[in-house]
């Protein structure tokens, strides 16, 4: 089973084999955690995204044909998660305390990424800068660079992942890249 | 020249990630040598891509594991019902016929293995899951859909929401708690989510059964939370996180009382307070008038140094302006509307002196806070508060509000024995010349004499109104009360005198020295007394 192709494993899951999608589960679980944490900066819907992703393969109603590559497909997927658990928040955190046009929550807070306990103060710093930065961008530009640095996709696997233009990504990744780079160029010189 | 450098820049970044042509990539390098400029943006970027790497990836929690593993094997059923469906699924889906030859192998050898129809090893659980939508399991989910349940008083709902919750995430609970030695910083809070989400979700159920009168089983749960979940927080969209630990304290020491915090929010302990005030239940109005005041006491002094006067509420405004006010002014505003029900309430039970206290800190520090009528305005609590004062006041005539006048009044009523009367004109006197007649008493080392006596009109006055005052309690036998005050003129108004109509001056401070000894022979004899009773009792039997 752990030979198989991502693309065999996906078509059998859609005959019922679990064991096929919880292969899929372990070799994509750190990267879509991670992707999804850093799309919505928050660890506790990072976990539920990758719990709907998986939700989303198991269903019936999904139809996944082998024409694109499989991981390009599942960060389509996972962007659509992404999206709609951040539509979700904020509709739950209006019907659960009944507050009328509050719309200045997006992300409530963004906690520390790695275990607190394990970093030292400067890394913190680091990654609660990087973080920052990364938070400030427009959500199209976050996607792109994230899916550029992170998980190391090309510019044409964003574009489908993504349903873009090549050009498109490239003008996002240079626009995030751009302002990511004035952000962060004064913390970079003092190191 | 910019725009040329604008494409280079769009060319860098891409060369960078090598999606360039092999042109492309040739002019850029090309470039590069020549242009200082592209050639140190080109190395920023490539800092900053390093950079961006040190945010590396994190490994996946064992609760997320579980919890998908969880959702593929519950969605089992559905797979199964969609196969029988869709056995034929991947004919249309246009598969390649190799995948399908190997697809209809895997998918036959599949089918034989297992019995046709495997909706009949649905477990109970699993019905009553699909009766009660458990959504995507998150805990998040699973503690709103339980609040939404308990607001809703679908009490087997709540609990088996919170239930859920609780099952699939308490182990992690435990763990997040006994990582912390304090309660996590508004930053790092969300960390805890399983520890907040399964603390909030115990919560819940304390409350179904608090609700439905099994008080044994709610004060278990609730005391579940202050032993394992101490440093459980719940997020408020107001802006902070509520200790859960403490409302669970709350409601233990509510249960059964006739009175409830309900959501902690200082909407509901106002409301409720109005209501109570209505009741006539001064010991309920205290209660939440209090909570009310301890938990929001500070927040509503910071919102009142904000101010500089009242927030905007023009005649024209939109509804806007007034929720604004609501939203961004609210602990002043329900805190100072607080103080003007206990003060209410207090001066109801005949408590002046206390009542006049919470008048008078709204007239002080919280001067800028409204109360919102439903019939459609904003009144103004300190306008309120005044009038409260005034209505107390306005029974007994001040005359022309000077010292003689105030301490004559006292003398009348005290020879009347109307001693609230004398109560209100020594007050009077106190809250207007107390400070003068500290300062005039500074000036002097010895009596005034004769001829200038009457220069330290405030000291005189203020110190014979303590000393009418003290003779009022020792009417009533309070003697302690009544030592306070004569020892106030010893230690502050020693240099009082009064003058006596008949044609002289006589000193107070002299009256109360007589007067404390007095106190202490009668307290002496009323000890004896006791004392006596006392041993009779003993020896009688």
């Amino acid at each position: 089973m752990n030979k198989k192709k991502d693309e065999e494993l996906m078509m059998e899951s859609k005959f019922g084999n679990r064991e096929a999608l919880e292969v899929i589960f372990h070799r994509y679980k750190v990267l879509l955690f991670n992707y999804a944490f850093r799309i919505i900066g928050n660890r506790a819907d990072a976990e539920d995204v990758v719990s709907d992703i998986f939700l989303v393969l198991s269903s019936p109603k999904t139809i996944y044909t082998p024409k694109a590559k499989f991981s390009t497909w599942l960060y389509t997927v996972a962007h659509n998660a992404c999206i709609s658990r951040i539509r979700k928040r904020k509709k739950l955190v209006y019907m659960w305390f009944k507050r009328k046009g509050d719309d200045t929550y997006t992300e409530l807070d963004i906690p520390s990424g790695q275990n607190p306990v394990s970093l030292n103060t400067e890394d913190k710093n680091v990654i609660s800068q990087i973080k920052g930065a990364i938070k400030k961008l427009p959500l199209e530009q976050r996607e792109a660079i994230i899916l550029r640095v992170y998980q190391n996709l090309s510019y044409a696997e964003i574009s489908e992942a993504l349903g873009y233009s090549m050009s498109k990504v490239k003008v996002l990744i240079f626009r995030a890249r751009e302002k990511l780079r004035r952000e962060l160029l004064p913390s970079i010189r003092r190191i | 020249m910019m725009i040329k450098h604008f494409k280079i820049k769009k060319l860098i970044s891409a060369y960078q990630d090598g999606e360039v042509s092999p042109k492309e990539k040739a002019f850029v390098e090309r470039h590069i040598e020549h242009c200082s400029d592209c050639k140190k943006y080109f190395e920023e970027l490539q800092r900053t891509s390093s950079y961006l790497k040190e945010w590396r990836n994190e490994d996946v929690s064992i609760v997320l594991e579980q919890k998908v593993k969880k959702g593929l094997s519950e969605n089992k059923v559905k797979v199964v019902k969609a196969r029988h469906r869709n056995r034929l699924v991947p004919v249309a889906a246009g598969v390649g016929a190799l995948a399908f030859l190997m697809l209809v192998v895997l998918s036959l050898s599949y089918l034989t293995t297992r019995r046709p129809f495997e909706v009949a090893e649905v477990s109970e659980e699993e019905i009553v899951e699909r009766v009660i939508d458990f959504g995507d399991f998150s805990s998040m989910h699973l503690t709103v859909k339980a609040w939404d349940a308990l607001l809703a008083k679908d009490y087997k709902k709540a609990l088996a929401y919170a239930g859920e919750c609780i099952k699939l995430y308490e182990e992690e609970a435990v763990f997040q708690q006994s990582q912390l030695t304090d309660f996590a910083s508004k930053v790092f809070a969300f960390d805890y989510w399983a520890l907040n989400d399964v603390a909030a979700c115990y919560f819940i159920q304390g409350e179904v059964y608090r609700e439905k009168g099994m008080f044994a089983k709610a004060k278990e749960i609730f005391q579940i939370i202050i032993n394992q979940f101490s440093f459980a927080q719940c997020w408020d969209p107001k802006g902070w996180f509520w200790k859960v630990a403490e409302g669970a304290k709350d409601k233990l020491t509510t249960m059964g009382t006739g009175y409830d915090f309900g959501d902690h929010t200082s909407t509901t302990l106002t409301s409720k307070a109005w209501g109570a005030l209505g009741a006539k239940d001064y010991y309920v109005v205290e209660r939440y008038t209090n909570k009310c005041i301890d938990l929001f006491g500070k927040k509503a002094l910071k919102q009142q140094a904000g101010l500089s006067g009242y927030p905007d509420t023009k005649a024209d405004d939109n509804s806007n302006d007034i929720l604004d006010v609501h939203e961004n002014f609210w602990a002043l505003n329900d805190v100072a509307i607080c103080h003007f029900i206990l003060g209410k309430a207090l001066a109801e039970q005949g408590k002046q002196e206390e009542a006049q206290k919470h008048f008078k800190k709204i007239i002080n520090d919280l001067k800028y806070a409204q109360c919102w009528d439903p019939q459609g305005w904003f009144w103004k609590v300190k306008l309120g508060a005044k009038n409260e004062i005034d209505r107390f006041t306005a029974k007994y005539d001040f005359g022309d509000y000077t010292s003689m006048t105030l301490a004559v009044k006292a003398w009348q009523a005290l020879g009347s024995k109307d001693y609230p009367a004398v109560k209100a004109y020594t007050a009077k006197c106190f809250d207007l010349y107390r400070q003068e007649a500290e300062k005039q008493q500074a000036q002097l080392t010895d009596y005034a004499s004769k001829e200038n006596a009457f220069d330290y009109g405030a000291l005189n006055d203020v110190g014979t109104c303590y000393f009418i005052r003290g003779e009022t309690y020792m009417k009533q036998k309070l003697w302690d009360k009544a030592g306070k005050d004569f020892q106030t003129i010893l230690d502050k108004y020693s240099y009082a005198q009064c003058w006596d109509p008949k044609g002289w001056f006589w000193k107070p401070v002299v009256s109360a020295q007589g007067r404390l000894n007095r106190i202490r022979v009668e307290k002496e004899m009323a000890a004896r007394e006791k004392d006596e009773r006392r041993k009779e009792e003993i020896t009688i039997p």
